[in-house]
């Protein structure tokens, strides 16, 4: 048994060495650039690779408004994707409350910091605690300018989101929070519900042309303005509902991978469970 | 230039993905989990991928090693 | 050329990832080799997109060149959701392995089927 999991490993492996000898190599051109011709009309060319791909570094910025174009193709060219994945993680963060119901709806909770197992000392440090404290706001402010300023620098609604969400880690870990816990979690799963719902809405909001349609983009005005193509310095008021669903997302994320920490942390602390033996 | 950072980079991945199988202490184990999550972030950064590296930082450097810390907690550390 | 290592980086990690998976009993560890696996295949998609001499796909203060060469953007797309996935995916399977220990006692998966050692 052992002897064919090795024999399969080797095949696996050569398998997988002959197909990396047959891709492009790393950083270099392929496919036919001479199709690829950039906006001459503006002085500028792009060199290109790929055909959607360089379609996208030469449109996203006049289709979509928006500077980053990780941002466009993300919520705009890819945007029903998207609503995918927030699915997905809604339902996740839904089933893990669901596997520890029993844990947090018992009353025996015991310290967050008296470990079950006796593992893990209680820490009670002055210093710790304030200067996780600073390093809390701190990060929590990262944070936020990550998912304000997505379409304009790197950034977004996933990773101020995750940026966020280990802030609230920090902050459970260091001050061992064990009140409020149910309170807490009902704030969060509500914030989340609605992170995905603005998302829906705002999609839903350009249903006359299609589903996630960029309707502010075209106005010309205000989320519309019109940026030139090319480098520019960027403005945060632009790129249509970029921001927008930007925003969502973050809510959505911040809210739902807090929920799994917490809800992981307040499982933790509950002493025994009889209900499920 | 760039081939040696990748050329480094690319060992101090694959060491720390060793140890971190190899380690019978989970805790350690998951702490080289989260050193290799952070060289992986600069990977990132060097192969122009800023949005990547942020989220990589995020996540796999800090809440996940938070969760597995958690999860040690609520059953044992050492391997058997 | 020259940065065909990090293919070989990705070979790696997936070859380290799979056997992790097929030959270690604890389930926290089966979960952590997991983790590494996906991060090998995040690091084959960007290094894909990747191209030489050119910079990241953002146009905010970028230098004035006749010529622009920026890497791929839908890669990074993919895998920048990917990672919060997996992420999500790791919770759900560390709070199905908790409950497994909390019911079984422990995290072998030999004790947990219940079969003696066998090779």
């Amino acid at each position: 048994m052992r002897l064919f999991s090795v024999v399969a490993i080797v095949i696996l492996f050569g398998f997988l060495f002959v197909g990396i000898l047959h891709l492009h190599p790393v950083g270099e051109a392929l496919g036919n650039s001479e199709v690829l011709q950039g906006r001459p009309e503006q002085g500028i060319d792009i060199n290109g690779v790929s055909t959607m791909d360089d379609y996208f570094l030469r449109n996203g910025q006049i289709e979509t408004k928006s500077n980053n174009i990780v941002a466009s193709v993300v919520f705009d060219y890819r945007g029903f994707d998207t609503l995918g994945e927030a699915t997905v993680l809604f339902i996740v963060v839904s089933s893990i409350s669901m596997l520890f119901f029993t844990f947090l709806k018992s009353k025996s909770i015991v310290s967050a910091g008296v470990p079950p197992a006796g593992q893990f000392p209680k820490i009670e440090s002055r210093v710790i605690s304030f200067g996780s404290f600073i390093m809390y706001i701190m990060i929590l402010s990262f944070g936020v300018y990550l998912v304000v300023h997505g379409h304009i620098s790197p950034g977004g609604g996933f990773q101020g989101g995750s940026v966020m969400a280990s802030a609230t880690a920090l902050l459970l870990i260091s001050f061992l929070i064990t009140r409020h816990m149910q309170r807490t979690r009902k704030i969060f799963s509500f914030f989340e519900s609605m992170g995905l719902t603005i998302f829906i809405g705002l999609g839903f909001a350009g249903i006359t042309i299609s589903f996630l349609y960029n309707f502010l983009a075209h106005t010309s005005s205000g989320f519309g303005r019109i940026i030139a193509f090319g480098p520019n310095q960027g403005y945060l008021i632009s790129a249509g509902i970029l921001p927008l669903l930007s925003l969502a997302v973050g809510i959505e994320v911040f809210f739902g991978l807090s929920l799994i920490v917490v809800t992981l942390f307040h499982a933790s602390g509950v002493k025994d469970t009889n209900s499920l033996r | 230039m760039m081939y040696y950072f990748f050329l480094v980079i690319s060992i101090a991945l694959v060491i720390t993905a060793l140890l971190s199988i190899y380690f019978r202490d989970l805790l350690a184990a998951i702490v080289s989990y989260s050193v290799f999550s952070l060289v992986l972030t600069v990977l990132y950064f060097l192969l122009d991928a800023p949005d990547v590296a942020i989220a990589e930082a995020g996540i796999g450097a800090a809440l996940t090693t938070c969760i597995f810390v958690i999860a040690i907690r609520m059953t044992r550390r050492r391997e058997e | 050329m020259s940065a065909i290592v990090l293919y070989v980086t990705f070979i790696l990690l997936l070859t380290i990832g799979i056997i992790a998976l097929l030959f270690k009993r604890n389930l926290i560890k089966i979960v952590l080799a997991f983790n590494i696996l996906d991060s090998g295949i995040n690091l084959f998609f960007i290094s894909l997109g990747y191209r030489e001499n050119a910079m990241a796909p953002i146009f905010t203060l970028a230098p004035l060149d006749s010529v622009i060469t920026m890497v791929l953007p839908t890669p990074q797309a993919l895998i920048l959701t990917n990672i919060v996935i997996g992420f999500a995916t790791t919770a759900l399977m560390l709070g199905v392995s908790v409950l497994t220990y909390r019911n079984n006692n422990t995290l072998d998966t030999r004790k947990l089927r219940g079969v003696e050692e066998y090779d």
